[in-house]
C-alpha cells in the first residue's frame, strides 16, 4: 500500500515538531526515517500509526483518507523500541492478541490462531519459546516476539520505531538482514525509524533524512551518500573533515592540505568551509609534511589517523587501508604530507 | 533496587535498633495489648456480652455496609480516573489530578461540615431535599458520601504512580493490532495493575472502617441507628463503659491486623514480582 503523506504539520503546545512533511511512500518500499534525537521522527511514525492527529496536512492510502481511521482499523503493524511486550500473557498468547480480540465474525477459529502462531514462530526463529513469558527471553528474541505480534494481523503497512535500538552491534546487524528478507518476503510497506546511519543504507530503499521537523533529503543510499544536500546531511552521515579555505589566485587553498585537484570548484568568496571525508584524503610519508599523525586508531581492515599541523589545534581525520599503513610504515608522530582527492564546498552562511 | 549494605552490627547501630524497639513497643504496640487487656478485664463472658451487645453489633453491620458501599464505587472511581489521566491526553488534566488529592488535604472534620452546610437543613440544597421528603443528613446515606468523599483518593492514587510508570505504549499497541477500548482496559491494563488495585483497595477499606471525623459531624448520633464502630467506641467511652468501648475498638483493631497483614503479603508478592 502505498503511502501519501502531503503537507503534514504538528506541534506539541508552542513548538512545532512536524514542519510541512511531504512525502510519498511506493507500494513494498522499505523506507528508513534518519535523524538526530528531537527531529520528528517518531511523531511522524506515530501519525502513521493512528496514536497521534496532525494539526494540518493529509495522509492517504490508496485514495483513501487516513486521518479518519482509528489504529484499530488501519491495518498497521508497530514495533516499539521497548517491545512493549504484554509481559503477564506467554509469547503465544502475545503473538495471538490481534487475532483474539478480533470480534466473532472476524475471529479465525482456535485451531486456525495457534496454526498461524505456530507459523509466526518458526517464521521469526523462535520454535519452542511459545510457552515462556517475555521476561524469559533474550532482547533479541523479545524484538522477534514484538514482530510476530505485529505481523499476525498480517499488516500491509509495517512501522518500526528504533526497532535494533537496544540490541548489541552484531545481533542488530543479523537481524537488519533479517528484515530486509522478511519485508520482500511478506511484500508489505515498511517504514523503520532509526539513529543509525549504516543501519539505513544498508537496508532500505529510499532514506529519508529528518531535521527539526523538516525532510532535509531523501533518496537511495547511493545518492544521500554521493550527493548530500546540505552540510546537514553531511554532517549527520557523520566524520566529515570541516576546514575553512583561502583564496589563492582564484584558487582554492586549504592550510597545510594539498587541494590542487579541487582548484576548478566555484568560489563565490573566501568565506567557505571545505567538507572531506577522511577516505578523500591521501597520506603520504614526507619528512617536510606540514602535519603529524598523532594516534593511529584500528578498524578492522582499515585505520584512522588523527592528524596535526604545525602551532594548530585544528585535527584532521583520515582514513586508509591498512596495507598502506604496513607499506608506508606509517605511525605516531610521522611526519606525513596530506592531499584532498575531493571534498564539497559550502559558504558560511548556509552552515 | 541497591544490594543491601552489609557491615558488622557497631555501637551506634546497636543503639539505634533499641531506640527503634523501645519506641514502636511504647508508641503502637502497648496502645494495642492495653486495648485488649481492657476488653478483657473483667473477663471474657462480659466482653462476649459487650461485643454482642444489641447497639455495637449494629455498628459493626453499619460498618461493614459503609465498607460494602463506598468500597465498589471508590475502586471504580479510582480506575476511571487514573485511566484517563494516564493514558489519555486532555485539557484540565492537571486539575483533576490536583482535585483528585483534595480529600487528603483537607481534615475530615472540615469535610463534615461542609456536607452539613450542603445537605442540613439550614444548607444550600438541604430545604429543597426535604422537601422532596429526602432526609440525607444525620443518616446512613450522609455517613456513606461523606465517608466516599474522604476516602476517594487512596485506590487513584495508587493505581496513578504505577500507572505512570508503566507509561501507554502495550495500550497503543493493542489498539494497533484491534483492540476495543474496553479489551484494552480488561485484557492489557487491569492485568498489570490488579495488584496495586488490590493493595489500593485494602488501604481504603482500612480508612472506611476508622473513619471517626467527617462521620462524626453528620451522622446525628442516634444510637443503634447512626452509629459506626468508630463512633459508638466513642459513646461507650463517655457513658463510662470503658470495657464496653475496648471490646468495640478491639473489633476495629483485629480488622486493622487482618488489613495489615494483606497489605504486608501484597508488598512482598509486588516486590517479589518487580524483581523477577
Ligand atoms: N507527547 C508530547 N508532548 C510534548 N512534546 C512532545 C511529545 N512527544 C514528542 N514531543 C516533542 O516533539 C519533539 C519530537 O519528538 P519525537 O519523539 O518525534 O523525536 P524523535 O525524532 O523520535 O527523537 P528520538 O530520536 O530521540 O526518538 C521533541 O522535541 C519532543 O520533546
Ligand atoms: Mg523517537
Amino acid at each position: 500500500m502505498g503511502i501519501d503523506i502531503q503537507q503534514l504539520g504538528k506541534s506539541f503546545g508552542p513548538q512545532p515538531v512536524l514542519r510541512g512533511i511531504d512525502l510519498a511512500i511506493k507500494d513494498r518500499e522499505l523506507v528508513a526515517l534518519l535523524g538526530p534525537s528531537g527531529s520528528g521522527k517518531t511523531t511522524l511514525l506515530r501519525i502513521l500509526a493512528g496514536l497521534e492527529w496532525p494539526d494540518s496536512g493529509n495522509v492517504t492510502v490508496n485514495g483513501q483518507d487516513w486521518l479518519d481511521q482509528p489504529p484499530q482499523t488501519r491495518g498497521v503493524g508497530l514495533v516499539f523500541q521497548h517491545y512493549a511486550l504484554f509481559e503477564h500473557m506467554t509469547i503465544a498468547e502475545n503473538i495471538a492478541f490481534g487475532l483474539r480480540v478480533r470480534d466473532r465474525a472476524r475471529r479465525p477459529a482456535n485451531d486456525v490462531i495457534l496454526a498461524k502462531v505456530e507459523e509466526l514462530l518458526d517464521l521469526m526463529e523462535l520454535g519452542g519459546l511459545g510457552k515462556r513469558y517475555p521476561a524469559q527471553l533474550s532482547g533479541g528474541q523479545r524484538q522477534r516476539v514484538a514482530l510476530a505480534r505485529a505481523l499476525a494481523i498480517e499488516p500491509h503497512v509495517l512501522l518500526l520505531d528504533e526497532p535494533f535500538g537496544a540490541l548489541d552491534a552484531r545481533v542488530r546487524r543479523d537481524l537488519r538482514r533479517w528484515l530486509r528478507g522478511l519485508h520482500d518476503r511478506l511484500g508489505m510497506t515498511t517504514v523503520f525509524v532509526t539513529h543509525d546511519q549504516e543501519e539505513a543504507l544498508e537496508i532500505a530503499d529510499r532514506i529519508v533524512i529528518l531535521n527539526e521537523g523538516r525532510i532535509e533529503q531523501e533518496g537511495t543510499a547511493e545518492e544521500i551518500y554521493d550527493h548530500p544536500a546540505s552540510p546537514f546531511v553531511q554532517r549527520f552521515l557523520g566524520g566529515v573533515n570541516e576546514v575553512p579555505i583561502r583564496l589563492l589566485a582564484g584558487r582554492i587553498g586549504v592550510d597545510g592540505i594539498e587541494a590542487g585537484v579541487l582548484k576548478r570548484m566555484a568560489v563565490a568568496n573566501d568565506n567557505a568551509t571545505l567538507f572531506i571525508r577522511p577516505r578523500d584524503i591521501d597520506v603520504a610519508p614526507n619528512p617536510n609534511g606540514s602535519a603529524t599523525i598523532q594516534t593511529v586508531s584500528f578498524l578492522g581492515d582499515r585505520a584512522r589517523l588523527d592528524l596535526a599541523f604545525d602551532g594548530d589545534t585544528t585535527v584532521i581525520e583520515a582514513e586508509l587501508d591498512r596495507d598502506q599503513l604496513r607499506t608506508d610504515k606509517l605511525g605516531r608522530g610521522q611526519r606525513v604530507q596530506l592531499t584532498a582527492r575531493q571534498g564539497r564546498l559550502y559558504d558560511d552562511a548556509a552552515l | 533496587m541497591a544490594a543491601p549494605i552489609r557491615s558488622s552490627l557497631n555501637g551506634t547501630a546497636i543503639t539505634l535498633i533499641v531506640i527503634g524497639v523501645v519506641l514502636t513497643l511504647l508508641f503502637i504496640a502497648a496502645p494495642v495489648i492495653v486495648i485488649f487487656d481492657q476488653a478483657f478485664a473483667k473477663g471474657f463472658a462480659i466482653y462476649r456480652d459487650n461485643i454482642l451487645h444489641k447497639e455495637t453489633l449494629h455498628a459493626i453491620w453499619l460498618t461493614l455496609l459503609t465498607a460494602l458501599v463506598v468500597l465498589p464505587i471508590n475502586t471504580l472511581f479510582g480506575l476511571a480516573a487514573a485511566w484517563t489521566i494516564t493514558k489519555f491526553e486532555f485539557p484540565g488534566k492537571r486539575l483533576l489530578l490536583t482535585a483528585i488529592d483534595i480529600p487528603f488535604s483537607i481534615s475530615p472534620i472540615v469535610a463534615g461540615v461542609s456536607y452539613l452546610l450542603l445537605y442540613g437543613a439550614l444548607g444550600l440544597v438541604g430545604p429543597w431535599l426535604i422537601e422532596h421528603d429526602l432526609r440525607i443528613m444525620f443518616s446512613v446515606p450522609a455517613i456513606f458520601l461523606v465517608t466516599m468523599f474522604v476516602t476517594s483518593p487512596f485506590v487513584a492514587r495508587e493505581l496513578i504512580t504505577l500507572m505512570q510508570a508503566q507509561g501507554r505504549e502495550r495500550e497503543e499497541v493493542a489498539a494497533t493490532l484491534g483492540a476495543s477500548g474496553w479489551q484494552m482496559f480488561y485484557r492489557v491494563t487491569l492485568p498489570n495493575i490488579k495488584w496495586a488495585l488490590l493493595y489500593g483497595v485494602i488501604l481504603c477499606n482500612a480508612r472506611v472502617m476508622g473513619e471517626f471525623g467527617a462521620v462524626s459531624v453528620v451522622s446525628g448520633n442516634l444510637r443503634g441507628q447512626t452509629l459506626t464502630l468508630p463512633l459508638q467506641v466513642q459513646l461507650l467511652y463517655h457513658d463510662y463503659n470503658a470495657t464496653g468501648a475496648f471490646a468495640a475498638a478491639s473489633v476495629l483493631t483485629l480488622l486493622a491486623i487482618v488489613t495489615m497483614v494483606l497489605k504486608s503479603i501484597l508488598e512482598r508478592r509486588t516486590e517479589h514480582r518487580r524483581r523477577s
